[in-house]
C-alpha cells in the first residue's frame, strides 16, 4: 500500500500533510475477538497483553508524513498496574457493601488520589507512544494538576458552573501544555474567550430544549411523555458530539508544535452520526460491532486532521527517559477518569 | 538474502533516512546512501506483526527501521527461536476457521457464563461464607432508610402487636439468622416489604392497610423470610459485581460513550438475576403456604392489589411495556400469580 499524502505547497513554505488511518474493521475484529478469546482462557491476565496489541493495532494505522506511530507499553508493568488496580476495586467493593458510610471515605480518597492518577497515567501514555522513533513526554506537575482536578471542580460549583468553560480550559491547556514531541514542547495558543463562547451555546439549546419539551409535554400530555425521553436522549447525545468536535477543533487549530501547527475540521452532525449509529450498532450486537465502530471513529477523526510542517520535520530532539510504571494508568482505566483531547 | 526497503530512524532526532534492510547468514545490514552498519540478528528487536501495521526493528544503538514489507520481516522473525511464540497470536488472527472457532467460543462461553457460571458461582461462595458475613452486608441500611424514606409507624399498638404474633409464626423454628420484624410509614415507597440482610423485615403501613386477610402478609412474609435464607442480597452483590468484571474485561477500553450503551445489556442481565431471586423467593412462599394450608389465593389477591396501588395493570399492557419486563427487578405478575394459582397447585 503506498502513502497517498498530499502535500500541497504554500507561499510560505508550510506543507500540509492528512493524517490517515489505514486500519479496517475486519481486520481489527480477528485481532480484537482472538484478544478476548486468550483473556478468557488466561482468566483474564492475557487482558494487559491485549490491551497493547489492540493499542499497537491503532497507533500503528495511525500516519501522518509517511511514518506511524508506535504505543511502546510493556504488557508486564500494565498487569502489574491492573493487579493493583484490581486489588484496590475489591477493596473498595467489599467495604462499601459491608459498611456504606465507608463509600464516601473512599471516594474523598480516590478524588485526593485524581491530580497523581491523572499525571501519571499521562506520562504513562505518552513516553510510551513513539513516532518516527522520538517519544512524547509529558511533564505536568502534581501542584497544578491538584489545582485543577481537584481545586477548581470546587470552585466551579459555587460560581453556580459560571466557571466551568474555564476549568475546561485549563484542563486542555493543563495537557497540551505539558505535552512534548521529544524536548519540544506543544503549545497551546488560545484564551479562555472561545470556550465560553462555545459552552454558551450549548447551554442555551439545553434551555431551549427544556422549555420546548414543557411546553409540549404541558400541551398534549400524551405526546409528551413519549416525545420527552427521546428528545432528551438527542439533546444530550447531540450536545456530546457538539462539544467533542468544537473543543477538538478549537485545540487543534489552535495547537503549535515549534513552528508547526494543526488543523482539525470535525463537523458536530458527522459526529453525533457516526456516535449514533456506533452505539445503536454496538447495543444490538451485544458488544461484537465495538472494533467496526472503533474503527469508523478513527477513520473519521483522522480524516478531519492536519498537519502543517513549516520546513522539514527532521529536527526534534530525543529527550531522557525514564521509565514508569503502569500504575497510574491503570488506576485511571479501572475508575474510568478519561484524560485527553 | 532478505532485502526489504524502508526508512531508518537513528533515536537522536526526528531524522528520516530512506534505507535497505539486507539480511544474510544471521547478519543484518542497514543501509543508506551515505551509511551503513552491521548488526547480529540476535541483537535486534522486532515488533509483533499485528495485521498490516508497520513493522519496527530496533536496533542495540538505539535507532529504528520502520517497514510495511511484512512478510519479508516474517521470513527474518522465523530465523530468531524466541520470536516464533510472538508469531502464534498472528496466526490465529490470520486464519478465519481460527477467527470462527474463537467467536463461537467467545459467544458461547460468556452466555454460559452469565447465564449459569456468574450464578452458581456466587451462590457457592456465598453460602461457603459464615452467615454473619451475609448479615452484616449493608449495616445501617436501614438507618439511611429511616431518615431518608421511612417515617414512624402509624398504625395501632395492638394491630402491630396482633400482627407481629401472626407474622412470626412463618420463621422457621431454628435458623442461623436473627430475624426481626419492624413496621414503618413507607412513603415514596408506598406499599411494599423489604428483607434486609440481616434478616431485618420491613413491612409498611400502607402494604398492611391495603391488606384485607392476615394470610395475605403471612405469604409475603414468607416470601420476604425466602429472600433472607436464600442469602439473595449477599448473591446480588457477588453476581453484579462478577457481571462488571466480566463486561469490562471483555469490551477492555471502550470508549465511554459507547460503553453508556453497553449498560443497556448490562441492566438486563441485573434484571434477570434479580428476577430469577425473586422466583425463588416465591416458590419458598409457595412452600410454606402449601404447608401450611394457606390459600394461594391470599398471595394472588394482595399481588393483584398492589399492581393497581402502584399503577400497573397487566391488562392492555402494550409490547412497549412488555419489553419494559426484560428490565424489571422482579418477573411479571402474572407469571408470579400463575404459580399460586389452585389449578398448578394440585
Amino acid at each position: 500500500m503506498e502513502d497517498q499524502t498530499e502535500q500541497e505547497s504554500t507561499p510560505l513554505g508550510t506543507q500540509t500533510h492528512d493524517f490517515q488511518f489505514t486500519g479496517n474493521a475486519k481486520e481489527y475484529f480477528k485481532i480484537w475477538i482472538v484478544n478476548i478469546c486468550l483473556t478468557i482462557i488466561t482468566v483474564g491476565i492475557y487482558s494487559a497483553w491485549a490491551k497493547v496489541r489492540n493499542t499497537q493495532y491503532f497507533y500503528g494505522n495511525a500516519r501522518v508524513n509517511n511514518a506511524a506511530f508506535q504505543y511502546l507499553a510493556s504488557p508486564i508493568v500494565i498487569l502489574k498496574g491492573r493487579l493493583i488496580a484490581f486489588a484496590v476495586f475489591a477493596l473498595y467493593i467489599l467495604l462499601a457493601s459491608f459498611y456504606p458510610i465507608f463509600e464516601a471515605v473512599f471516594i474523598l480518597l480516590l478524588a485526593g488520589l485524581m491530580p497523581f492518577v491523572v499525571v501519571r497515567s499521562m506520562r504513562f501514555r505518552m513516553r510510551n507512544t513513539a513516532y518516527r522513533n522520538i517519544r512524547f513526554n509529558f511533564t505536568g506537575s502534581y501542584g497544578e494538576a491538584a489545582v485543577i482536578f481537584l481545586i477548581l471542580p470546587i470552585i466551579v460549583p459555587l460560581t453556580l458552573g459560571l466557571m466551568y468553560p474555564y476549568w475546561q480550559f485549563r484542563a486542555k491547556q493543563f495537557i497540551v501544555d505539558n505535552t512534548a514531541y521529544g524536548t519540544t514542547n506543544f503549545k497551546l495558543e488560545c484564551s479562555s474567550g472561545p470556550f465560553f463562547k462555545l459552552y454558551l451555546m450549548v447551554f442555551g439549546v439545553l434551555v431551549f430544549t427544556f422549555i420546548a419539551v414543557f411546553i409540549i409535554s404541558s400541551a398534549a400530555p400524551n405526546v409528551g411523555t413519549l416525545l420527552t425521553p427521546v428528545m432528551m436522549f438527542l439533546v444530550y447525545s447531540y450536545s456530546f458530539a457538539f462539544i467533542t468536535a468544537s473543543v477538538t477543533n478549537l485545540i487543534f487549530n489552535h495547537t503549535q508544535l515549534a513552528h508547526h501547527s494543526f488543523n482539525s475540521s470535525l463537523n458536530p452532525n458527522t459526529l453525533f452520526k457516526i456516535y449514533l449509529v456506533n452505539g445503536l450498532a454496538i447495543a444490538c450486537s451485544l458488544g461484537l460491532l465495538i472494533p467496526w465502530a472503533q474503527v469508523r471513529l478513527a477513520h473519521y477523526r483522522a480524516e478531519c486532521t492536519q498537519f502543517n510542517a513549516v520546513g522539514d520535520m527532521d529536527n526534534f530532539i530525543a529527550s531522557e527517559q525514564q521509565q514508569v510504571n503502569a500504575m497510574g494508568e491503570e488506576f485511571g482505566e479501572v475508575f474510568d477518569f478519561e484524560v485527553g483531547l | 538474502m532478505i532485502c526489504i526497503s524502508g526508512l531508518l530512524y537513528d533515536g537522536h532526532s526526528s531524522r528520516q533516512i530512506a534505507a535497505q534492510l539486507i539480511y544474510e547468514d544471521n547478519e543484518i545490514v542497514v543501509k543508506s546512501e551515505e551509511y551503513s552498519q552491521a548488526y547480529l540478528l540476535d541483537d535486534i528487536g522486532i515488533s509483533p506483526r499485528i495485521g498490516n501495521t508497520p513493522r519496527f526493528i530496533e536496533f542495540p544503538d538505539g535507532s529504528r527501521f520502520e517497514t510495511r514489507d511484512n512478510d519479508s520481516v516474517d521470513q527474518i522473525e522465523a530465523d530468531i527461536p524466541a520470536s516464533n511464540k510472538n508469531q502464534l497470536v498472528h496466526r490465529l488472527e490470520s486464519r478465519m476457521k481460527y477467527v470462527a472457532a474463537t467467536l463461537v467460543f467467545v459467544i458461547i462461553f460468556s452466555w454460559a457464563f452469565i447465564q449459569f457460571g456468574i450464578p452458581g458461582l456466587s451462590k457457592g461462595i456465598a453460602f461457603s461464607l459464615s452467615s454473619n458475613v451475609s448479615q452484616s452486608i449493608g449495616t445501617g441500611t436501614l438507618e439511611l432508610l429511616d431518615e431518608w424514606a421511612f417515617s414512624e409507624s402509624e398504625l395501632s399498638d395492638e394491630r402491630k402487636d396482633a400482627l407481629h404474633k401472626k407474622l412470626l409464626t412463618v420463621l422457621p423454628e431454628s435458623s442461623e439468622y436473627e430475624f426481626k420484624l419492624l413496621f414503618r410509614k413507607g412513603n415514596a415507597f408506598g406499599a411494599n416489604a423489604f428483607a434486609l440482610p440481616d434478616g431485618t423485615i420491613v413491612f409498611t403501613d400502607e402494604i398492611v392497610e391495603l391488606s384485607q386477610h392476615d394470610d395475605e402478609l403471612v405469604s409475603v412474609m414468607a416470601h420476604e423470610v425466602g429472600h433472607v435464607i436464600h442469602r439473595h442480597n449477599l448473591r446480588r452483590l457477588i453476581q453484579d459485581t462478577g457481571l462488571a468484571i466480566v463486561v469490562v474485561a471483555i469490551t477492555g477500553d471502550v470508549s465511554t460513550s459507547s460503553s453508556l450503551l453497553l449498560a443497556l445489556p448490562t441492566l438486563m442481565v441485573e434484571a434477570s438475576y434479580s428476577q430469577a431471586f425473586e422466583t425463588e423467593a416465591d416458590d419458598y412462599a409457595l412452600e410454606y403456604v402449601r404447608k401450611n394450608q394457606i390459600e394461594g389465593m391470599h398471595f394472588i389477591n394482595l399481588m393483584t392489589r398492589l399492581e393497581v396501588a402502584h399503577g400497573i395493570e397487566e391488562e392492555g399492557k402494550d409490547t412497549g411495556d412488555r419489553i419494559l419486563d426484560y428490565f424489571s427487578s422482579h418477573p411479571p405478575t402474572n407469571e408470579r400469580i400463575k404459580q399460586f394459582s389452585p389449578k398448578t397447585e394440585q
